[in-house]
């Protein structure tokens, strides 16, 4: 086990780096920051942007050498460097959002706000995912099971945007009616709000329900068929039919037998879905004014912000790996008929 | 039956007479309705003693330092309005007003060669921790927006067109001498900014800014990474995030005479104009004035229940521009033909016009319809009528021909092919741009539509990367150095790559008197210039909305300010309904 998870790890390093190389030349290709802050500048201050605030701006954004060059220094730190940047070295490169920004920072705080939205979310996708696909299969063919399907179906038809939007309405309808802000539309909680980490979570509350719902329903479809395949399964395997047939109780047979071997495939899934909520997370945050991880490579890919969009494309590539690998593990783990050698 | 008539009769009465009651109640005594007739007095009333407004703002900043390049955005301005030294606010009339809480009068030219500025700081006009300003702060802006690697090593500010100009600064007490160098000659003197940042909290830092201009640049960024706990206006800031929010209490110190009631006011971050209307009818917040606006949101705004909105041109200002580097338009009488075939009526009713009703075309590049010095030089040439047989006439003039497929040939014979570019997000511009392309076929040119990704706006106009391109320009009143700007063929914002010595010397001229008219008549020349140049098509003030609870006083739009509603914060208070 510890060989194949020592070989595993190994593995992703140049899956990343495959990664980075591709996003660099994508994003760095694709925009010109300087001219469009110079444009920017222009706009403001109505007068033109003197040449040496252009040089200046250019040699701290690295902008003043090649592409080539301008990834190795953002990999090494190697080179003629304003000692803020070089990747191997703890450094994530400057931001040209401006010096206080600080894209470690950013990232790292931004981080949990994400994972605050996406845990929840996907926790709750899982839970109802696997109570749809149980009763689902249980009552198969029932009305039970096609109102199930057809929910499913629908949510996993729907657009997140569309559906982030359309709750977003229904909390705001759903204020007028009871006549007070209990769900707030913008934001992950209140403005300068203060506190430990309980007071922040309690205070969270009105800002997380309708994204988490959004978030979880989107989310939830696919699991849902998933566990309910997987019980069908279950349901017709021999050994299930050979427990029914010593007179074992239904409920039982159900919890011990089948639900446990069920549940493998939706485990193994979990840690890939909450990988994946990480990066489809990028929406629900734009419309419900989350300041996560998505919003802020969003926003990275827009002003064509390259170092910060290595940081995100290295830190969301990291937590995918990671779920692939706990996937990977957990197949052994919960299946016996699977062995690491 | 008659009673019952009769019931009804004064329980209307009674009603009519307990909304008559509120009404009266309601201190308001204008609303946003008003504006288009009052813009700078509209929604005035008596404040309650206290109270919170909480405001949005449609983009967040990433700097404290509207100095550097990095802040100097009309988002942290907004954010910053609360305590920053501005010299003054222009009202919606054109009336410039000075900061009543830094000067004791209007700036007074005392020399008129070497230019120099005579500043009368305003007794008790601190920086909210017991420290006066000084003359010191006035050179410490002079050095952070000089430009001068002397004064500041390697910074990088915004603009250096004050900075750069200055020769000297001394103070005596209350008084602060400006004096310019030589060659400066701007009929804008007055409304120079002349602060930024604390001087005494730079050296408390351990800067020696005056003597080292690396200590200098340092300063400055540490000004740039520090949220701001001075200030020199009616508020202070309690709290604040980069780029996420302001919350401001009232500072006691503010030397300002107007009393605030607020007892707390905030500025948070709300992205998109979607997210600003939902928040605002949920109740979120109690306000904003973004930067764009489009019809679907004033529907919102119209059916929502104790909310009111203005519209009106805001500070930005859309146009049609063409590359005088392409090969066909590099002919004037082209591009004259070019600019008299599209139809700006006909652009405007399909686009603006279903956000802001009244809107108007713009008939001027420097001077907004109304203001003193505006003189319509447009209308007579054609430019914008859609008149396709004028500019049949004008093309046949020049030599042009038309294939037998309808195709327009020029004199040599070469079918003209254009493109026309706009970035992808404003549906009013892609619209403009279709418009055109149908106007144009019906005059013999191929049109090629191609959007730009909004982030590559900059990139494509300084690469000159079009033919005929939508964009808008900001604006505010003072025009001295607009022209130069857009016009000069030295400059780099010039993206059609006009080049006309004559219209470089008018330019010039602009620059080179310090009465306000005559700078505003010789800038009219240029812009009579430019449109015998047709080079630039002016289409509208883009309409910009305001949007309030009902129960905020005050509170209104300024095109003119780069704080937009914010302008007149000392003022904003929440209607007394006692």
């Amino acid at each position: 086990m510890v060989v194949f998870i020592i070989r595993r790890t190994l593995m992703m390093i140049p899956v990343l780096l495959g990664a980075t190389i591709l996003c660099f030349a994508l994003v760095d290709l694709s925009n010109d920051p300087v001219q469009d802050r110079v444009f920017e500048i222009e706009q403001s201050t109505g007068e033109p942007v003197p040449q040496s605030t252009i040089d200046a701006l250019e040699a701290s954004w690295y902008y003043d050498r090649s592409v080539p060059e301008r990834y190795w220094i953002w990999l090494t730190g190697l080179g003629d460097t304003n000692d803020d940047i070089g990747l191997l070295q703890g450094k994530w490169g400057p931001s040209i959002e401006g010096s206080a920004m600080d894209i470690g920072t950013e990232i790292s705080s931004r981080f949990w706000i994400t994972l605050r939205l996406v845990l929840f979310a996907t926790i709750a996708s899982i839970g109802i995912a696997i109570l749809a696909g149980v009763v689902s299969a249980v009552k198969q063919y029932s009305r039970t099971d096609y109102t199930l399907t057809f929910l499913g179906f629908l949510f996993l038809a729907m657009p997140i945007f569309w559906l982030g939007s359309l709750f977003k309405e229904g909390a705001v309808q759903l204020n007028k009616i009871l006549g007070s802000t209990v769900f707030q539309t913008y934001g992950s909680g209140t403005t300068g709000f203060q506190g430990n980490g309980w007071a922040v979570f309690v205070d969270s509350l009105p800002y997380l329900i309708v994204p988490t719902l959004v978030l979880m329903l989107g989310g939830y479809a696919a699991i849902s068929r998933y566990q309910r395949a997987s019980m069908l399964e279950v349901m017709n395997s021999d050994y299930v039919r050979l427990a029914r047939a010593k007179g074992v109780r239904n409920g039982t047979v159900m919890r011990r037998h089948a639900l446990r071997t069920a549940l493998i495939p939706v485990a193994t899934f979990a840690p890939l879905a909450l990988s994946g909520a990480m990066g489809g997370a990028m929406v629900t945050e734009s419309i419900f004014g989350w300041r996560g991880l998505g919003v802020y490579s969003l926003d990275a890919i827009n002003a064509g912000d390259t170092f910060a969009v290595m940081a995100y494309v290295l830190i969301s590539g990291v937590v995918v790996l990671i779920g692939v690998l706990i996937s990977d593990i957990l197949y052994g783990v919960l299946d016996p008929r699977i062995r690491y050698e | 039956m008659k009673r019952h008539h009769m019931a009804a009769v004064a329980a209307f009465a009674c009603t009519t007479l307990a909304l008559a009651g509120c009404g009266q109640g309601n201190a308001s005594s204008s609303s946003l309705d008003d504006c288009v007739t009052d813009a700078a007095g509209c929604n005035a009333g008596e404040r309650a003693d206290g109270g919170e407004i909480t405001w949005a703002i449609d983009a967040g900043w990433s700097s404290w330092n509207q100095n550097t390049a990095d802040g100097n955005n009309a988002y942290v301005s907004i954010a910053l309005a609360g305590m920053w030294p501005y010299t003054g606010q222009w009202d919606q009339d054109n009336n410039f007003i000075v900061n009543e809480g830094l000067f004791a009068s209007e700036p007074k030219l005392v020399s008129e060669s070497p230019v120099t500025v005579e500043y009368t700081l305003k007794e008790g006009a601190n920086w909210g921790d017991g420290t006066d300003i000084t003359v010191d702060d006035f050179i410490y802006h002079w050095y952070a927006r000089s430009g001068n690697n002397d004064l500041c090593a390697e910074c990088t500010p915004a603009t250096t067109t004050y900075g750069s100009q200055v020769a000297g600064i001394e103070g005596d007490g209350n008084t602060v001498t400006v004096t310019y160098v030589d060659s400066y000659h701007s009929a804008e003197w007055k409304y120079e900014e002349v602060l930024s940042e604390p001087a005494h909290i730079a050296e408390e830092q351990g800067f020696d800014w005056k003597n080292d201009p690396a200590a200098m640049a340092a300063a400055e960024l540490y000004f740039s990474e520090t949220t701001p706990t001075w200030t020199t206006g009616p508020y202070k800031v309690a709290s604040a995030a980069m780029g996420e929010y302001v919350i401001y209490e009232p500072n006691p110190d503010w030397a300002g005479d107007t009393e605030v009631t607020l007892d707390k006011l905030t500025f948070q971050v709300i992205e998109g104009l979607d997210n600003i209307v939902t928040a605002l009818r949920n109740g979120e917040i109690d306000g904003a004035s973004p930067f764009s606006v489009n019809a679907e949101a004033i529907t919102q705004l119209e059916s929502a229940d104790g909310l009111s909105y203005s519209v009106a041109g805001g500070p930005s200002w859309e146009h049609i521009d063409l590359n005088t580097n392409n090969e066909f338009l590099s002919d004037v009488k082209l591009r004259t033909a070019v600019f008299q075939a599209i139809d700006l009526e006909s652009i405007i009713s399909r686009t603006y016009a279903f956000v802001q009703s009244d809107i108007e075309r713009k008939n001027n590049h420097l001077f907004r319809n109304g203001s003193e010095y505006f003189t319509d030089y447009l209308t007579s040439t054609g430019q914008g009528a859609g008149d396709i047989e004028m500019a049949r006439d004008t093309l046949v003039d020049a030599g042009y021909e038309w294939s037998a497929d309808g195709a327009l040939l020029t004199p040599d014979g070469e079918e003209v092919k254009l493109n026309f570019r706009y970035i992808e997000s404003r549906e009013s511009r892609k619209i403009t741009g279709e418009l055109t392309q149908a106007t144009l076929a019906d005059l013999g040119i191929d049109v090629e539509l191609k959007p730009i990704p909004d982030e590559d706006l900059g990139t494509v106009l300084a690469e000159s990367d079009f033919d005929m391109i939508n964009f808008g320009w900001s604006s505010d009143p003072l025009f001295v150095g607009s022209a130069s700007q857009y016009w000069s063929s030295a400059s780099g914002s010039n993206f059609g790559n006009l080049n006309d010595p004559e219209l470089d010397a008018l330019i010039e001229e602009i620059n080179g008197t310090l009465d306000m008219d005559d700078a505003a008549a010789r800038a009219n020349e240029a812009v009579k210039r430019v449109i015998e140049d047709a080079y630039v098509l002016p289409i509208v003030d883009s309409p910009v909305a305001v949007m309030v609870s009902d129960n905020l006083v005050n509170v209104r739009d300024n095109w003119a300010s780069q704080q937009r509603a914010a302008y007149n914060i000392a003022e904003w208070g929440v209607a007394d309904t006692e």
